[in-house]
């Protein structure tokens, strides 16, 4: 990679005369040729400020696809165009809110009123040979080396520039660190927590999320994240989705493929996980106040006895001032932070009680401890 | 300061190949060596870079209206101070066509708006010497065609209106997309065919140049995409491809508006129609304006259109920005599909108005300046020294050989002596070809008479060719004088023109493939010359060697044309002269050679 990496920055600078320019083009020609008929266009729902087209990655050669959750793939069709100019509709088979991931399936379009007859006819027999897709694709269980300061190709149909077989457009820059994500979008959390790979190269852009980064021999390092604003420095944050957590995702929703049968509901987080954040805060002995005027503010109303909110510290009319460092300003800020923390998570609070600043953490029972009756009584 | 040509490729091939030896062959030497002489050539290179930058940068032109509010960027492209920029950035200048343009060297100088593209957001403009004879920093323009996605880009202008000494701000990045269409508004400031670079690009960047690692310009910056957050560079920037401006630089240069072409059709993909692919045969044509070119051309609407200009079509998307780059009356070749059967056609490209208010009045002045500078290119492509060169008595022998017209007459040949003297009509002797003496020919850029003997009284010549006769009459006796003394009052620059080459080759035949298969005309600046007759010729000029290539004659009145072609450029006693003509028109075509030469200075 070092050795790339002189070569690029050499050949980048030296000037003047065609050899320079064929040499130049070494550094990126294989990268470029790579990835671009890996990558493909997602055309779907628009609403709001969701542009309605992204990009997505071809991770099977019958046309598996991996892109981020949004709006676009909750379109009644979804068209999908490849770097050849292939036109070709999917269906989402698996979503993932909390790593904001989907996989789908690419599929041709010629009959589409047929389609469910023609998945019937799948899982009873083998599909037609000439109805299979045969696609160029990442294979993403494949490693490649990644260090600080490594070039890095990010690839993906921003600002919808390319239509039809046009190449998608890219953008160059370096692989900064790998860190834990901390962000929001728009005005709500956003729930991945995971790792992601910083680059300085600008992939914030509406149809971008869900292209490739790639290094320069076109080796695959990550999916570019959905637009988000970091909450650390309050900028729109240039990031991918590393490889490895893709990939396991991969495995999960495909595992969770192959026992659904074909053509039923995409499965996911369930929708009253939504609220799980509220019967894990009942179970932590909590209610909370729901009483104000216009603004209802985060006051603990009662803590039940022997809790394990209770034995942390929390007492009745403690008022909550932030949640695992983010602050919440008023109960819809409680209710959207709570939302996006995971169900095992601890919770860091912050809290006004009188006149002092208090802080305690809430840890939440273990399955087992769960399974562990409850001796009752306060420490 | 002097922009200098690229250095000999031999020098740079040098480096290049060192350098992926030692990078290739890494076993030759120690991990310590290699590391250290890696840096070494990554320390070369930049300070090239840095070299190479520094030689360029000089040429892009910081602009300002009158206001001196805000501004744009420009690029110097000929030591007279001759510019491109974008039309939006002097679109505001248009009323007094005056700005001023700051450069490296710290000077503002007096800047005029010359011709103006506001479909492609082009214009031209030029730096008013402060002294004559002063030679302005320039760079040389290169060939967007050859450029490559991840090719590096950079940008030099004004960004942010940054610079207070008209030093210009420089970022650096790569190509990222070729052949983009990016839509206008309203149908002006549209971006076909144009670069996508990475290169931060941000407000006040409009108009300057982007150059290529050798640093040839290789299109004009002038647009970015934006998101919600603010208009800024997000990693998107948009430049107008300089071989598109190629095509626009003789109307620029003229100081008038610039139209593109039009097919008058309208093409679709073919997918609503349950189509699956964007692929060649995917691009069907669905309305054709009657009595447009392409209806003209026998295009019907559900026509599948598979090539255009020697490009495989694979989208409407690509047709459009295809077409955009293309000048009025521009030939472009086509090949279709109708039932199968496959044919080709070639379509002079129709007019598109562009959407402005006011109408854009030509500034008299500037046109005559355009004039001025192609006849004088002109005259040092055939003279080199108007003073010393030029010949006060041309006398020459000519073969005139005819062939049939469209009427299918045709005349005997002839051979004329023809001579030319300041201050006398031209006069021909045709000469039999036993030696004894025809008719004689008398004329000038007014009227032409012969006679059958020289006691004879004369009569007048058929019109078509005293026009003929009148107009080349013109060229040695105006074209040819010191621009000092030369009246220019009859001549108006119009603009471009397009010329192919072997107009036999583009005649269409049905089922024979055009493929890819492009004309690629000749550019030519076209001078409107009116003669005292009434009579108008377009003399058209190569805009490479400035030599003359055509002079269409067209009679006002009648409507009557001739075409006359200059060929056969050589050298002969110190001029460079065109040694064929050929004259077409509907009743007489022939075609002169010069055999014998007298010039007399």
């Amino acid at each position: 990679m070092i050795v790339q990496l002189l070569i690029l920055l050499t050949t980048i600078a030296a000037p003047i005369g065609d050899a320079a320019i064929v040499v130049e083009r070494q550094g990126f020609e294989r990268a470029v040729s790579t990835v671009m008929p890996r990558v493909v266009k997602l055309y779907g729902l628009r609403g709001g400020a969701e542009a309605g087209y992204g990009s997505g990655i071809i991770v099977s050669e019958d046309g598996l696809v991996l892109t981020v959750l949004s709006l676009l793939i909750d379109a009644r069709r979804i068209r999908v165009v490849t770097a050849e100019g292939l036109l070709l509709g999917a269906d989402v088979i698996h979503r993932d809110r909390n790593r904001q991931l989907a996989l789908i399936q690419l599929r041709p379009i010629d009959d589409e009123a047929s389609r469910e007859d023609r998945h019937a006819l799948h899982s009873g027999s083998q599909p037609s040979s000439s109805d299979r897709l045969r696609l160029p694709f990442f294979n993403i269980a494949e490693q490649a080396e990644l260090r600080p300061g490594d070039w890095v190709l990010a690839v993906g149909n921003a600002f919808k520039v390319a239509e039809g077989a046009e190449p998608v457009s890219l953008v160059h820059g370096v692989f900064s660190t790998r860190t834990r994500l901390d962000a929001r979008r728009r005005k709500r959390d956003f729930r991945y927590r995971d790792d992601v790979l910083v680059i300085d190269a600008i992939t914030s852009n509406p149809g971008a999320p869900g292209g490739a980064l790639v290094n320069l021999d076109g080796q695959f390092l990550g999916m570019i994240g959905r637009e988000v604003i970091s909450n650390r420095t309050n900028t729109h944050f240039n990031y991918a989705i590393p490889r490895d957590v893709l990939y396991e995702y991969l495995l999960e929703a495909r595992g969770i493929e192959d026992r659904e049968s074909p053509g039923s509901q995409p499965t996911g987080v369930s929708s009253n996980d939504e609220n799980g954040w509220k019967n894990r805060l009942s179970e932590a002995g909590i209610r909370m106040s729901k009483v104000g005027y216009k603004v209802v503010l985060p006051f603990v109303a009662r803590v039940r006895l022997g809790s394990i909110a209770s034995r942390a510290g929390l007492r009745k009319d403690d008022l909550i001032l932030s949640v695992n460092g983010r602050n919440v300003p008023d109960m819809t800020a409680f209710a959207n932070t709570m939302s996006f923390l995971a169900p095992d998570e601890p919770w860091d609070l912050v809290i006004r009680r009188e006149n002092r600043i208090v802080s305690l953490r809430i840890e939440h029972a273990t399955t087992t401890d769960e399974t562990t009756p409850e001796t009752g009584g306060g420490q | 300061m002097h922009a200098h040509p690229p250095k000999p490729w031999t020098y740079r091939w040098g480096v290049a190949a060192v350098c992926a030896a030692l990078t290739f062959h890494p076993q030759f030497t120690t991990a310590a060596d290699q590391a250290e002489s890696d840096l070494a050539q990554v320390v070369t290179a930049q300070s090239e870079r840095i070299e190479s930058i520094a030689r360029v940068a000089p040429s892009a032109v910081c602009i300002f209206d009158d206001t001196q509010r805000g501004g744009g960027s420009g690029v110097l492209i000929d030591p007279t101070g001759y510019g491109l920029t974008n039309y939006h950035v002097v679109a505001g200048m248009l009323e007094t066509r005056k700005g001023f343009g700051g450069l490296a060297d710290g000077v503002l100088y007096d800047l005029e708006v010359l011709g103006i593209d506001i479909t492609g957001d082009v214009a031209m403009f030029r730096l008013l010497p402060p002294k004559p004879d002063f030679q302005f920093p320039y760079v040389s323009i290169g060939d967007s065609d050859t450029v490559r996605v991840g090719d590096t880009a950079i940008a030099i202008g004004n960004p942010f209106s940054l610079s207070e000494d008209y030093t210009p701000s420089v970022s650096v990045g790569m190509v990222t997309g070729t052949h983009r269409y990016q839509w206008g508004t309203q149908g002006n400031l549209v971006y076909t065919d144009c670069i996508q670079v990475d290169t931060a690009i941000n407000p006040g960047n409009s108009g300057g140049p982007l150059f290529n690692i050798n640093g040839e310009v290789i299109g004009i910056n002038g647009r970015i995409s934006v998101n919600t957050r603010g208009r800024y560079n997000v990693g998107f920037g948009y430049a107008i491809s300089s071989n598109q401006i190629k095509r626009f630089m003789p109307a620029l240069r003229a100081g008038i508006l610039a139209r593109h072409g039009t097919l008058l059709a309208v093409t679709e993909d073919d997918l609503s129609a349950g189509g699956t692919a964007f692929r060649s045969g995917s691009v069907r044509f669905t309305e054709v304006q009657p009595a447009g070119p392409a209806d003209r051309a026998g295009i019907r609407s559900d026509d599948k259109l598979l090539w255009f200009d020697g490009v495989r079509i694979e989208s409407a998307n690509q047709v459009a920005s295809m077409l955009g780059t293309y000048p009025v009356n521009w030939p472009v070749t086509l090949e279709l599909e109708r039932n199968g059967q496959r044919r080709s056609a070639v379509v002079r490209l129709e007019p598109v108005e562009p959407n402005m208010r006011g109408a854009f009045e030509v500034d008299r002045d500037i046109n005559a300046q355009a004039v001025r500078r192609v006849l004088e290119a002109f005259q040092r492509a055939v003279l080199k020294n108007v003073d010393t060169q030029r010949p006060t008595r041309w006398s020459w022998t000519i073969d005139r050989k005819y062939h049939p017209s469209e009427d299918g007459t045709t005349r005997s040949d002839e051979r004329f002596r023809v001579t030319h003297r300041d201050g006398a009509m031209g006069h021909m002797q045709q000469i039999h070809a036993d030696g004894t003496k025809g008719r004689i020919i008398e004329y000038d850029d007014n009227e032409a008479t012969q006679r059958i003997d020289a006691g004879d009284n004369p009569f007048p010549l058929h019109p078509t060719e005293g026009r003929i006769l009148a107009a080349l009459f013109t060229v040695y006796h105006s074209l040819l004088e010191p621009l000092s003394t030369i009246d220019l009052s009859p001549a108006v620059h119009g603009g471009g023109d397009a010329i192919v080459e072997n107009p036999q080759a583009s005649i269409t035949t049905p089922g024979h493939e055009t493929q890819n298969r492009r004309l690629n005309p000749r550019i030519v600046e076209v001078i409107h010359w009116f003669m005292p007759s009434g009579a108008e010729v377009r003399f058209s000029f190569d805009t490479r060697s400035f030599l003359l290539v055509r002079a269409v004659v067209e009679d006002k009145l009648s409507g009557a044309k001739a075409t006359i072609r200059f060929s056969d450029y050589r050298d002969v006693d110190g001029i460079h002269w065109p040694c064929a003509l050929e004259v077409a028109t509907p009743t007489f075509n022939y075609r002169e050679t010069l055999t014998h030469w007298e010039l007399t200075r």
